[in-house]
């Protein structure tokens, strides 16, 4: 029964070329779509899930109480000792600090320079709570020495090549000289934790002192099995009370997060090194945008299904005057889809190939094309073999099997108009979801257009960013500054503690008669940060050129929201004394107007640059404004200078508006994605009313002969068969403009500046709908009306 | 064989009811060949889709094989037509994507027939009905009457013990109407009982008898040959 199925099923896939083709690849597309996207959420909700401990493994998150809506990932380096020492549930904690708060490493093996992104400074106990595969060395206490360090496989070989690294030292930042004691392979790239290097803790100059204060070291603690997460949460946030005696310094309370929960549930989570960040919420619209297009594809098989079914409709009659039963109809059908589903899904697996590649290309992704011939991919294909199978044979196999074989075998069968409606019903929820795609492509273009053009308050091309962490004192680059900036393409060459887009120091405003301090963000810098930026200076001037060895002054540039916030104009401000936790005499000597330091999702903050002796912060890096003009030989210049003055340093650089940039990168991700997916659902629902109106104007082959014998133009009989569509079109827009707006206006809520969505663009992006739907019909509706009345009568 | 008695079949819409059979009464008999005649729209085909099993009535008696089956649902009717109904259209209703072999063989496979048994069967009927040659052949690939062979191949390879034939000859040329006609007339002479709904005075000819109807009602009954043989012994018992 089952070959014989197949075999009518085979038959019929050949008989009606266009409609099968039309379907194959409505279906083939939305799988091959499909795969890279299954691909993508299995390995975003697979993370961290190959560490032995994964289920008992937590990180100590902050919430600050003056902004009770954040959270951090990082907590002050007190934290973890205090853990093992008052909470019996803790088997381990271990404290995290990535270099220099974040800013890359300079390392000096033998007489070579490397920059190191990845190196971070840890306790053994690390070691207790992720399993690393150690390959070489000491692997059951690797960080047994307090210079100690261990790397991974790919750090081995870019630093030593094949050689064995053991024992070999490492100069990080022309400080600590590490030894290497292990060597673990690589972390899976689904691992939240990256580090390439682990150095121990105790070489870190940040654990010469302990304390409850800077909130920057992320924390990671083993629980003993069978603990009560809720006990143990209540005895970690009972630290706090026990070691900050002062309730006043108690700004903070402290949670444990689950490890299976960082990946994809710390979109907002500040303040955490962890890069490899997921967000379920694009897991979730991934999975959405996914099903919409297999539904769209399902649509396109039922409609086209549906609008055959009344020349199905006498086969199915005379098998059932044959004795076929309603189970063997309803098979004998679902036969019809499972076959071009299966084809679909063959189809669709070797379309996956360069989707992936696609996939891959715009979402930044690492997807391994080995994936594709995994177990996961295979049940993925079976199951949407099954479910299309189902979904889109649906209607025709219940429609058509329920009737009688006489209501059947009549002429004009059609199922009491039910079909009819049905169908437009998809054709409108189709395009209603493709003029949804339309209008967002449009207002994420214009939103990230307007991101890139919308005035920060500061000049970020032309400036290049220089790493200067791994060098001892400023002083040691005089030399190299005072060349750079005799290059005629040098215009300004400024120090600072960190560039905008990089975060700052946080510390509180006070101001006496006001109920509560203001968080704000401090960066030391010097005086050209104010040309080097392009900052606007409202009132008074830039910082001091040059400090006097006994000033004890501390010299404040603040942007307009701090003044505002303490009441006075920019002109009042200057020489004024504010309380910023720098110490007694820091005065205002400058005022610029606000710029945004972050990316434009987020609201201005107050923001002061500061120059004194002593400061609290180092210079980490160099901001050189250039003409870039001749980019290729300036850089030439700056990099061999660099070198010259500098060589126990890498040269690490980047440009600040690329690195600016990057703050949109999962926007911009999403731009390309939704621009990929709208123009699919676009192609799979237009070919599903091509193959409509191909349907359409074969059956109206007679009644448009008739009207033509009668006297209708070719031109309005096109017009006929086009409007029965574009009328259902017009429909989908009706719907799919509120539905549109309102997606958009929660997707722009994201932006502190955002646009506002013009209904004209609205307008225009719906019209285009409407052209593309009115392009794809008209080509059968002109080729229609074309047709010779003559054989058009003869036809039936 | 058959025995209907007052049987009514009316249709309705919101606004009009029409009668489309009158309270009609006659009885066909094993081996008998009947002829059923009348103007276009005076219930013929009605009738011939109730006696076939494939619409109900709206009231009277329908007794098949000695089983009254007026209240059968379209389950029942369907178990009952597949093992006992044979069918020849007037537009022949061949499966397009079927070949002429698979065509005859669906009956077959509706009854659940071994697949070995049914290369017998269906070849044998194909045989029978000179048409073996074209076995591999689809419909589309093969004259009118040739297709009304494979038509009347498929009604009879499961060996029913009736056929209904509606206007067989209808779409043919005389030559090819002839030959479909003797065709079922040794049918019928194997045994077959046949009712045959036909325009055609020349088709009834072929029968035993003519029933002729209108407006919903027989109008008379002509036998034209005495039926030689009547093995229906669940009629007599029923009468």
């Amino acid at each position: 029964m089952i070959t014989y199925y197949l075999k009518i099923a085979w038959r019929n896939f050949k008989s009606s070329k266009l409609f099968s083709l039309l379907n194959l690849l409505g279906l083939s597309v939305a799988i091959a779509v499909c795969i890279p996207l299954f691909l993508f959420i299995g390995k975003e909700r697979s993370f961290d899930s190959g560490y032995a401990n994964k289920d008992h493994i937590y990180r100590v998150n902050l919430i600050p109480h003056q902004k009770s809506d954040e959270t951090w990932g990082s907590v002050p380096n007190a934290v973890a000792p205090a853990m093992m020492q008052d909470i019996p549930e803790i088997s381990y904690a271990a404290r995290m600090l990535k270099n220099g708060f974040g800013t890359p490493a300079s390392l000096r093996v033998g007489q070579e320079n490397f920059k190191e992104d990845l190196l971070y400074w840890s306790d053994p106990e690390l070691f207790k709570i992720f399993d690393f595969q150690f390959t070489a060395g000491e692997g059951k206490n690797p960080l047994q020495e307090d210079n100690a360090a261990v790397i991974n496989e790919s750090e081995s070989r870019r630093l030593f090549g094949e050689a064995s690294p053991l024992g070999k030292t490492i100069i990080v930042d022309n400080g600590p000289t590490l030894v290497v004691r292990g060597v673990y392979k690589d972390l899976p790239d689904n691992s939240s934790i990256d580090p390439a290097m682990i150095a121990n803790f105790k070489s870190s100059r940040m654990s010469r002192s302990i304390y409850w204060s800077n909130a920057s070291y992320e924390t990671f603690c083993l629980l003993k099995p069978g603990s009560d997460i809720k006990i143990v949460n209540q005895k970690v946030q009972a630290l706090t009370a026990k070691y900050i005696k002062d309730p006043s310094d108690r700004w903070f309370s402290l949670s444990l997060q689950p490890l299976s929960e960082i990946h994809l549930h710390s979109a907002q989570v500040m303040d955490t090194y962890i890069s490899r960040i997921g967000d379920i919420k694009t897991v979730r619209q991934i999975g959405l945008l996914g099903l919409l297009i297999i539904l769209i594809a399902c649509i396109n098989y039922m409609n086209l299904a549906t609008a055959k079914s009344e020349k199905r409709a006498r086969e199915v009659g005379i098998n059932k005057t044959l004795g076929a039963t309603r189970k063997q109809m309803v098979l004998r059908f679902y036969a019809d889809t499972a076959l071009l589903a299966f084809l679909s899904v063959v189809t669709g697996f070797l379309l996956s190939f360069g989707s992936l590649f696609l996939f891959n290309s715009i979402s930044g992704s690492h997807l391994a094309m080995t994936d594709l011939f995994g177990l996961p991919t295979l049940l993925f294909l079976m199951v949407i073999w099954v479910l299309v199978t189902l979904l889109a044979g649906s209607y025709p196999a219940l429609l058509l099997s329920g009737s009688s074989a006489l209501q059947l075998m009549q002429k004009r069968f059609h199922a009491g108009g039910l079909d009819r409606v049905l169908r437009k019903a998809l054709v409108v929820v189709q395009f209603s979801c493709s003029i949804v795609l339309i209008i967002a492509i449009v207002i994420i273009y214009q939103q990230m257009r307007f991101v890139g053009n919308k005035n920060l308050g500061f000049k970020p091309d032309g400036v290049l960013m220089i790493n200067i962490s791994g060098v001892a004192k400023a002083q040691n680059l005089v030399g190299f500054t005072n060349e750079i900036s005799q290059m005629p393409n040098v215009r300004n060459v400024a120090f600072l503690q960190s560039p905008p887009g990089f975060g700052a120091s946080q510390r509180s405003l006070h101001k006496a008669d006001a109920k509560s301090d203001l968080t704000l963000y401090t960066c030391h810098a010097d005086a050209e940060v104010v040309p080097a930026l392009g900052l606007h200076l409202l009132a008074g001037q830039s910082l001091p050129k040059q400090l006097a060895k006994t000033d004890s002054a501390v010299y404040v540039l603040a942007n307009k929201k701090v003044v505002d916030f303490m009441g006075w104009t920019p002109e009042q401000a200057i020489g004024r004394k504010v309380d910023v936790d720098l110490g007694e005499n820091a005065y205002i000597v400058g005022v610029v107007d606000n710029f945004n330091y972050l990316s434009l999702k987020s609201p201005i903050e107050p923001y002061i640059y500061y120059a004194a002796n002593d400061a609290p912060e180092s210079f980490n890096a160099l901001m050189v404004k250039i003409n870039t003009d001749q980019l290729a030989g300036t850089m030439d210049k700056i990099q061999s200078a660099f070198g010259k003055d500098v060589p126990s340093v890498a040269f690490d650089y980047s440009f600040l508006d690329s690195h600016l940039a990057t703050l949109y990168n999962a926007d911009r991700v999403m731009q390309r994605t939704v621009l990929l997916f709208s123009c699919l659902a676009i192609f799979v629902s237009c070919l599903g009313l091509f193959g409509l109106s191909a349907f359409m104007a074969e059956q109206k082959t007679k009644e448009i002969g008739i009207r033509k014998v009668l006297g209708a133009s070719n031109f309005s009989i096109s017009r006929m068969l086009s409007l029965h569509f574009l009328r259902l079109v017009v429909l989908s827009i009706i719907i799919g403009i509120p539905i549109a707006v309102y997606l958009m206006r929660e997707w722009l809520s994201n932006f502190e500046y955002r646009i506002h969505i013009s209904w004209l663009v609205v307008a225009l992006a719906a019209l285009s709908g409407l052209l593309i739907a009115l392009i794809t019909v008209s080509y059968q509706s002109v080729k229609a009306s074309r047709a010779n009345p003559v054989n058009s009568i003869k036809t039936e | 064989m058959i025995k209907i008695t007052d049987l009514e079949k009316i249709y309705r819409t919101d606004l009009i009811e029409t009668v489309a059979i009158n309270k009609m009464s006659f009885e066909v008999r094993q081996g008998e060949f009947v002829a059923i005649m009348g103007p276009s729209g005076c219930g013929k085909s009605t009738l011939l889709n109730i006696l076939g099993l494939l619409d109900d009535c709206d009231g009277g008696s329908f007794i098949f094989n000695g089983q009254e089956i007026a209240h059968f649902n379209e389950q029942k009717r369907a178990m009952l037509r597949k093992k006992n109904i044979g069918f020849v259209f007037q537009s022949f209703n061949l499966i397009d994507e079927l070949t002429v072999y698979e065509n005859v063989e669906l009956p077959l496979i509706y009854n659940n027939i071994r697949p070995a048994d049914r290369k017998v069967m269906v070849e044998e009927t194909l045989e029978k009905m000179q048409i073996m040659h074209r076995k591999n052949h689809f419909p589309q690939q093969l004259s009118g009457g040739q297709q009304q062979r494979v038509a009347v191949a498929r009604a009879v390879v499961n060996k029913p013990k009736l056929i209904l034939a509606d206007e067989p000859t209808g779409n043919l040329d005389s030559h090819n109407g002839n030959e479909v006609m003797d065709m079922l007339t040794s049918l019928n002479e194997a045994g077959t009982t046949i009712i045959m709904v036909t325009h055609s005075e020349h088709d009834a000819k072929f029968s035993h008898r003519i029933i002729r109807m209108l407006d919903g009602e027989k109008i008379t009954e002509n036998i034209l040959r005495e039926l030689d043989y009547i093995p229906d012994t669940d009629l007599k018992e029923n009468a």
